[in-house]
């Protein structure tokens, strides 16, 4: 029999939203064979009316109330991130790295650390558009999703770019700092690598106050893959540069994550290197073309207790958080507004 | 005395069992009652007055309250005096489901959105002992394998058995904190379509207090440990004028566990329990209110 709450699943296995361990206590599923006095005249509302509609008579004749639509709560599209970016002046930060490197995680760990008291030292919560969102990407991390290991769900390709919104508070300004972080499936990332054209779709590279690029350290244990791995990450800067994407206003981060994977593993100082000569490479043949180019080795959700959790993300979101680069020449040529993808509104 | 009287709105929100209707039935008791000195006076009986009394009833009787239902949802009405003058201040009853569903549907209907926008004020409750903190898989998985290894009999964590990641519980926003869920639920109140350009007043009353005073910290201590995106959340934000935390304990213990000493007071308001974060402790249920009301009427 199903309870008289329509979001209660007690019927069918759940618990009872009501809280009543024995669900024959509870008087919506006691009752649930009972009409309602307002369903036995018809002035019950029936079924969720449509957002922002007038108020409309259902075939009994009862009155649907209007409903509001409110903020979904779920990632920004190109539309909203615009709009925030307008209204807050936030710091646009684009997540680059192939399938699996750790982008998402990345995010929903700070978001995870900020609610658990474990925030990068000097960092507070301050706001979010997208608490749903967070919410949902944290799940597989999480015991009540019953992983034994944890997760996070990717980025699907299908999906496109969509923005994850958080305002900080952070340790080198008064005044909270918002922070749209890219999200966009690792696909994209390695598809544009191998076509100009397609690196050009990369809007968010364009536009980012900086670019971070993760590596993923689980893939660099073994000796092939981790020479693929590396040339991968710099010919994914190059494409970038080569697709005139690149300005001296951006900041570029390369990120080793996954740390804990690699900690304590035989060849774990030879993974380093490598990591930080594929940094200075990067540095040497490209690093004119940027503002600033700099490293971090990060283990954002540490699956073994090899390294703390957040490792490395303090680091991370000072760059993030710090003050856009300007350059003096450039001042009063480009104002804000006109910007292309700030007139997405 | 002054016949001007003037009508403030102070919206009642929190989610299932936070001691929303429980506070309205003390408060009622506390103000006809007269047996506590308060900030905020008894003004007389309002028109409508039955769900006012009901919900005192069950306070003075020592029992539990019924939750809420939607269908039940009603604007109480209180007639007060403050500072010599009358004033009118509609307070809503209404179900922890109705602030639930602006999280979990992302909608709100019409007649809510204009109780919202109506308020000068908002007092969101939230319960000591029920506060869902989602532990990380990482953690649960270690103390599994500690047990494991204590035993050392070939014990297999539960979790591991009864659920292998590829049947994972799928998320479903129900399984969300409880701290995200109430920032969300107080940015939904502040901003467009629900809120209006004016920043209101905020308290965020920690009921069941008897319990939590037990750890001997104050009410803003106790969002900040156990709460953590809350506290930052109303330290950081400029969502809101100004706000203040209080520990409320609108029943005095647990009902009916304590029913039998709960009873046994000379006055019932006795039972009431406020403290705010200056340790301060009374009865008075209207500071909260008074206090959220201060700014009003200094505009």
């Amino acid at each position: 029999m199903p309870c008289k709450n329509k979001q209660c699943l007690v019927d069918k296995g759940g618990k009872c939203v009501e809280g009543f361990s024995n669900p024959a206590e509870c008087p919506r599923y006691a009752n649930a064979s009972q009409p309602t006095e307002e369903e036995s005249s018809g002035d019950a509302p029936e079924a969720a009316a449509p957002v922002d509609t007038a108020p409309e008579e259902d075939e009994e004749g009862a009155i649907e109330e209007r409903e509001l639509a409110l903020s979904s709560g779920a990632p920004l599209d190109l539309r909203q991130a615009g709009t925030r970016m307008r209204a807050t002046g936030a710091h646009l930060v684009a997540i680059v790295g192939a399938t699996g490197s750790g982008k998402t995680t990345l995010v929903s760990s700070i978001y995870d650390l900020l609610g658990r008291k474990e925030a990068p030292k000097g960092f507070e919560f301050v706001s979010s558009d997208c608490l749903s969102a967070f919410e949902s990407l944290c799940h597989l991390a999480r015991a009540a999703s019953g992983r034994v290991v944890p997760d996070t769900e990717h980025t699907s390709h299908r999906i496109g770019l969509t923005f994850l919104h958080l305002g900080l508070l952070s340790p080198s300004s008064l005044e909270p700092v918002h922070v749209l972080f890219s999200d966009r499936s690792g696909e994209d990332y390695q598809a544009a690598m191998n076509d100009r054209d397609h690196c050009k779709d990369l809007i968010e590279l364009g536009y980012a106050n900086t670019i971070l690029l993760l590596i993923d350290a689980e893939k660099l244990k073994n000796r092939a893959h981790r020479n693929a791995t590396l040339a991968q990450a710099r010919l994914m800067v190059e494409s970038w540069v080569d697709a005139d994407l690149i300005q001296k206003t951006h900041r570029l981060v390369i990120a080793l994550t996954k740390l804990d994977l690699i900690k304590a593993a035989e060849d774990e100082q030879k993974i380093l290197e490598s990591f930080d000569q594929c940094v200075d490479n990067i540095r040497e043949r490209l690093g004119s073309r940027f503002g600033q180019v700099s490293s971090v080795k990060v283990a954002s959700r540490p699956i073994r207790e090899t390294v703390p959790a957040g490792t490395g993300l303090k680091e991370v979101l000072d760059v993030c958080c710090s003050e856009p680069i300007v350059l003096a020449h450039e001042m009063g040529e480009i104002s804000s507004p006109d910007r292309t993808f700030l007139q997405y509104r | 005395m002054s016949d001007k009287q003037a009508t403030k709105n102070v919206l009642i929100c929190g989610l299932q069992d936070s001691g929303k209707s429980s506070f309205l039935g003390s408060l009622w008791h506390l103000l006809h009652s007269g047996e506590c000195e308060t900030k905020l006076q008894y003004g007389g009986l309002p028109a409508n007055r039955e769900r006012l009394n009901r919900l005192a009833d069950v306070f003075r009787k020592c029992e539990r309250l019924g939750r809420t239902q939607l269908a039940d949802a009603e604007v109480l009405t209180v007639q007060l005096k403050a500072d010599g003058r009358r004033l009118e201040l509609t307070l809503p009853d209404s179900s922890g489901e109705t602030w639930r569903d602006l999280w979990e549907t992302r909608k709100c209907t019409q007649s809510i959105a204009d109780l919202i926008q109506a308020s000068d004020g908002v007092m969101l409750f939230l319960h000591s002992d029920y506060i869902d903190t989602p532990l990380p898989v990482v953690t649960v998985t270690q103390q599994a394998e500690l047990i494991e290894q204590i035993e050392d009999n070939g014990y297999q964590p539960e979790g591991r058995q009864a659920q292998p990641s590829e049947e994972a519980v799928e998320y479903n926003p129900r399984l969300a904190a409880t701290q995200a869920k109430l920032v969300d639920i107080l940015q939904l109140l502040a901003r467009p379509p629900l809120g209006g350009p004016e920043k209101r007043r905020l308290v965020v009353a920690v009921s069941a207090w008897d319990i939590a005073m037990d750890e001997g910290i104050s009410p803003t201590q106790f969002v900040e440990t156990y709460l953590p995106l809350l506290g930052q959340f109303l330290k950081n934000s400029k969502d809101y004028a100004a706000y203040r935390i209080y520990g409320i304990s609108a029943l005095g213990g647990s009902v009916p566990t304590d029913a039998e000493r709960l009873s046994t007071m000379a006055q019932q308001s006795d039972r009431i329990i406020v403290v705010d974060d200056s340790g301060e402790r009374s009865c008075d249920l209207t500071r909260p209110l008074g206090w959220l009301l201060e700014q009003q009427e200094k505009q």
